[in-house]
């Protein structure tokens, strides 16, 4: 599935621009360069159109683009997986199959409880779905209302779905094989997506200008998720042991190759999406 | 022979080709001639996988050659041309080397870590034997723990350690024995009827019966390499496991 993004084309930034950014003065934010004291805008983002094929992975089309001498090399991972996430259908196509995913493990899960947080994630999704529609849309004035409760919204489903992943841990423990399967492949899932979802409602929190905000939000979702993935490394670091001595579910030997990717990608593309936005430009541009 | 669903081997898939070829060796070869009795190296699976130079395609295969190592010769037959479970394997070395196991359920790693332990100790406190200060002054091996760094840096090295120590073990422990090599394997080439055939035909005497009886006994020259290689290969999967799942 070919698609066509826009990344910033730093071959066209300003000499105020570099020395800005150089220094540490300049702040990025929602593709307009600032003065970090205030001291107004520097320069409107150059952009650059570019072609990307999202029928590949994610780690395939990000090297391709950072190989590529259509960009430039400095742009970061985290900008690129950010540009990819807000302009293309990839987050769509993994909010589906997370419905599918949702599917699969209503049939195992049993419990009321864990079901319950299941249907707020649900509605997380949609909700982030609704923040990109809003986030293409180039008036402010126009959805100013909506994207306030939207925010709303958001982030009191945000705390939901890191509990969610707490209590399925728990919960799997009670399951068979079969069911652990599905039930692994949705936690992977909800991992893979949570600093994603988080990036959304960053670049909507940024569009109407509640930086503060933005800043506090992120702290708190990067020591939410990073607990939430020692938790789950632990749990398969145990399970996994378990399992070479012959104690626990075989599921973690047939999905040891899946995992070990799943944790060195976490490390390399959903990581850089929980810093700050300031922080992720800067990286980018001062590498 | 058929692999026998065993989760105490499934460590194997996750061996490279390496530390498969050295277990492999162990299960075919007798001072690099073949065993006369091995079935691994015709089977269409693994000679595939030997040519693309990738052995985890065949672990089933090769795992299903040491279960069959580990069974008797005419019990195999009864079970179907399969072997022991891995576990029963242990146990039996376990059982030969007088080594009092109180839970046989505890975790496999745990009957392996006996099974090493026991060979290190008597080969050790042995005084007649040439091999601790070869050892020692060799590869600086004076520890269960030395020999697991030396695993880590130098596989052959230590793949040649182990051999050398399980062998000097049990020829020390029962000394060299014609009824070592067993018929495991044999039985599922001559077939149930052919030996049946056979042992009605002759009319065994009871010195028969308890020769037949001898032969087909596990090959524990070849089990106590393989457990001992197995052993290990396990510990350096767990001592991975912290590295595949870094935060």
């Amino acid at each position: 599935m070919i698609e066509k993004i826009f990344m910033f084309d730093s071959s066209r930034f300003s000499d105020a621009l570099k020395i800005a950014i150089q220094n540490g003065q300049a702040i990025i934010r929602d593709g307009v360069a600032y003065y970090r004291n205030g001291g107004g805008i520097i320069q409107h983002m150059p952009l650059k159109e570019v072609t990307i094929d999202l029928s590949k992975s994610l780690s395939t089309v990000v090297s391709s683009l950072q190989s590529s001498i259509m960009i430039a090399s400095t742009i970061s991972t985290g900008v690129i997986v950010g540009a990819i996430i807000i302009q293309t259908a990839y987050l769509s196509n993994k909010i589906n199959k997370l419905h599918v995913s949702i599917n699969k493990v209503e049939k195992d899960v049993k419990s009321l409880y864990v079901m319950n947080y299941i249907t707020h994630l649900s509605e997380y999704a949609g909700m982030i779905e609704s923040a990109r529609c809003i986030l293409k849309n180039e008036s402010k004035a126009e959805t100013a209302d909506l994207a306030a409760i939207l925010l709303v919204n958001i982030a009191s489903k945000r705390n939901e779905l890191s509990l969610l992943i707490s209590n399925l841990i728990d919960y799997s423990n009670e399951l068979t094989d079969d069911h652990l399967m599905h039930l692994l492949d949705f936690i992977i899932l909800i991992l893979e997506l949570m600093p994603k979802f988080v990036y959304v409602e960053a670049m909507l929190s940024d569009r109407y200008e509640k930086f503060g905000y933005t800043n506090i939000m992120l702290e708190q979702s990067k020591k939410s998720y990073k607990e939430r993935m020692k938790e789950f490394s632990n749990w398969c670091k145990n399970k996994k042991e378990d399992a070479l001595i012959g104690k626990s579910h075989s599921v973690f030997l047939q999905k040891a190759e899946e995992l070990k990717l799943f944790f060195t990608d976490s490390k390399k593309y959903n990581y850089p999406l929980l810093e700050r936005t300031d922080e992720i430009w800067h990286h980018s541009l001062l590498t | 022979m058929a692999y026998r669903d065993d989760k105490d081997l499934e460590v194997l898939q996750f061996a490279d080709n390496e530390q498969l070829e050295i277990l492999v060796k162990y299960l075919t070869k007798k001072k690099d001639r073949l065993h006369f009795n091995e079935s691994l190296t015709t089977n269409s699976k693994f000679k595939e996988a030997t040519k693309q130079g990738n052995l985890k395609e065949a672990w089933q295969e090769i795992a299903a050659e040491l279960q069959s190592y580990g069974g008797h010769t005419v019990t195999n037959i009864f079970r179907g041309g399969k072997g022991v479970s891995y576990r029963e394997i242990v146990l039996d070395l376990c059982k030969k080397m007088k080594i009092k196991i109180n839970d046989k359920t505890q975790p496999i790693n745990a009957l392996e870590f006996y099974y090493i332990k026991e060979c290190f100790t008597k080969i050790y406190s042995s005084k007649e034997s040439e091999l601790c200060p070869k050892l020692q002054s060799e590869f600086r091996i004076n520890t269960l723990e030395d020999l697991f760094n030396l695993a880590k840096n130098n596989m052959r090295a230590y793949a040649y350690i182990i051999s050398i120590v399980a062998e000097a073990y049990f020829q020390k422990t029962f000394g060299s024995s014609i009824f070592t090599p067993t018929l495991s394997l044999l039985s599922t080439r001559i077939g149930l009827s052919a030996i049946l055939g056979l042992e009605l035909a002759s009319g065994l005497t009871p010195l028969g019966v308890l020769l037949v009886a001898k032969m087909g006994e596990p090959d524990y020259k070849i089990t106590s390499q393989a457990v001992a290689h197995i052993a290990f290969l396990r510990i350096l999967q767990i001592e991975n496991i912290n590295q595949e799942f870094e935060v």
